[in-house]
């Protein structure tokens, strides 16, 4: 009986298999090469993740990860040695990525170019060679490099340790100037095509070009904030043409930037009397970012000390700079580093987290909705499409 | 060094959420940094066989020096406290020298760090070492009075590796300067 039940089972799973074969076509023969393309328009969702990796700085990346697909996130990478700065153009359909290179990869001779690439093979398309060996090095840090009059010209920082800001006409492929910035760092776009600095004795450095390049204004200003006391974050936030720059113990700077003169204004407390007293500070490396309606996004920390300003926090607190404001508090599922939020119409706040991993949360809810693994190895800096 | 990666966290409920066996907080000699209120916050006992702190397999060093106490392969030795990158003396260099092959940057930033030995502050240098790869080693992130790049002389995310014949980073050390004679704040 039992051979006899066996044999049946037997029967049909041959007949099963026999069913298979006959409704699944065989596969066809695939082409190769068979090389990815993304298309236009990129994903309102696309995030750039630049990796810092410390284990392998003449060798980094840049990678363009979709996070609100529920497959194929990690759609390429831009190619980024050694302590390179990256940026995207909102105009154009370029990338760009200034990096230097040794000709026998850790020594011989050194060329640092503006590397130009293109936004859906991912291929560079032109370089700019960048003399002097001077490319300012620092870990990932977007205002190092920044795009202003309508992606037209690039800033490009410097620092030998002389600092000085490059101005890169991106039409023509030249540099037009360089201004030296003595005792001043960055680059944060200002006025119609200009730059400011941050200073070392809490004042800021601003300057003006027009559309050759040449200098029509500059001056700095009287110093306006406490390095000794409270500084600056040198990771300011964009609402408009109005920058805010937090500080180390929870103030927040705004410094209107639209003119040719920085206006600094009066700065306000991002926390309670109560927070205060429990040392809640802004910490992590990408501390702070902007949603589409302008909202401010603050990584957080509490008991905050001497030397916490860099390790992260558990909560991102939400202002509205309008009315100064908090409109929430999201508790992190994970201890965070960086924070980012993405465009479109459903926002999402995307944060690296302590394990360098990427946690996906909704923007409007602070509901956490996934983690997206291994895209790199240290992906301190996140730039959304913004 | 330069760089952040500084995931100093100040509770162990904190740590506790951060942490898993991949996490960076395992690759650093973390902890939180400060006045004489400093709480260690090593994440993992370490796979050193001691279960006390350190690096995974990373055999303990002294200075030999009378008055330097501390483990230079540590993230907490003394005079690490703004200190970013790998530890040279986990590279083949010691805390004071380059490993070698590599070049010691003429440029520097500084910290001012307490000695427990004598409780006096010292103006540390942290010269990187420069011209190889990158050691991988001890990576190591604490920023007492560490500023932003715009007080560049006290910022460790800058690549120090300025001056010398490459600008590729491998290690970073902390060599005495003195005694500081200003102990307050940046």
């Amino acid at each position: 009986m039992k051979n006899k039940a066996f044999g049946c089972i037997y029967s049909l799973c041959i007949g099963a298999v026999a069913l298979a074969q006959t409704v699944n076509a065989e596969l066809a023969a695939e082409n190769i090469p068979n090389v990815e393309r993304l298309s236009a328009p990129y994903s309102e969702n696309l995030l750039y993740v630049h990796d810092g990796d410390f284990e392998s700085i003449v060798a980094g990346k840049v990678v363009l990860l979709d996070v609100a697909a529920s497959s194929h996130n990690y759609k390429g990478a831009l190619d980024a040695a050694q302590f390179p700065s990256f940026i995207a153009s909102k105009r154009k359909d370029e990338l760009y990525v200034a990096e230097t290179f040794y000709s026998r990869g850790t020594r011989g001779e050194r060329t640092d170019v503006l590397t130009i690439y293109d936004k859906y093979s991912l291929k560079p398309v032109a370089e700019i060679p960048l003399p002097g060996g001077k490319r300012g090095m620092t870990v990932t840090h977007r205002y190092t490099m920044q795009l202003i009059d309508d992606d037209k010209y690039l800033l490009l920082f410097n620092f030998t340790p002389a600092a000085s800001i490059m101005l890169i006409d991106l039409q023509s492929r030249e540099i037009l100037n360089e201004v030296f910035i003595p005792g001043c760092s960055l680059a944060y776009p200002t006025g119609e095509r200009g730059f400011s600095s941050l200073c070392g004795n809490g004042s800021m450095f601003s300057a003006q070009f027009d559309k050759k390049g040449r200098v029509t204004h500059q001056e700095k200003l009287q110093p306006f904030f406490s390095v000794a006391k409270d500084p600056l974050f040198d990771k300011p936030v964009y609402v408009g043409a109005n920058a805010y720059f937090p500080s180390y113990k929870g103030q927040l700077y705004p410094v209107d930037l639209s003119g040719k003169t920085p206006q600094p204004k009066t700065p306000w407390s991002l926390l309670s009397a109560e927070e205060e007293t429990a040392n809640w500070r802004p910490g992590g490396w990408q501390i702070a970012t902007v949603d589409d309606e302008g909202l401010i996004y603050v990584l957080m920390h509490k008991d905050g000390l001497d030397g916490s300003h860099k390790g992260g926090g558990s909560e991102v607190w939400v202002y509205e700079p309008s009315t100064q404001k908090r409109l929430k508090k999201i508790t992190l599922r994970n201890w965070g580093v960086s924070v980012e939020v993405t465009g479109g119409k459903t926002q999402y706040l995307v944060v690296t987290n302590a394990d360098m991993q990427l946690d996906v949360y909704k923007a409007n809810s602070g509901e956490w909705l996934k983690m997206i693994g291994d895209v790199a190895a240290m992906p301190f800096s996140l730039h959304a499409i913004r | 060094m330069k760089w952040l990666d500084g995931l100093t966290v100040k509770s162990s409920r904190h740590l506790a959420q951060s942490t898993s066996r991949r996490s960076l907080l395992t690759k650093l000699g973390m902890f939180a940094v400060g006045t004489a209120a400093s709480i260690p916050l090593l994440p993992v006992a370490r796979a050193s066989g001691t279960g006390g702190p350190g690096y995974p397999g990373v055999a303990p060093q002294t200075s030999g020096l009378p008055g330097d106490p501390g483990d230079p392969t540590q993230c907490e030795y003394w005079r690490y406290c703004a200190i970013d990158g790998f530890l040279c003396s986990c590279c083949g260099g010691t805390q004071n020298s380059c490993p070698p092959g590599t070049e010691m940057s003429p440029l520097t930033w500084i910290g001012t760090c307490l000695n427990p030995a004598d409780g006096k502050n010292y103006i540390i240098s942290y010269n990187d070492c420069c011209g190889k790869t990158s050691c991988g080693r001890c990576l190591c992130n604490r920023n007492e009075r560490d500023t932003p790049t715009y007080r560049v002389q006290t910022n460790n995310d800058t690549n120090w590796c300025l001056g010398t014949e490459s600008t590729v980073y491998t290690c970073s050390t902390g060599v005495v300067l003195g005694v500081a004679l200003d102990q307050g704040a940046p």
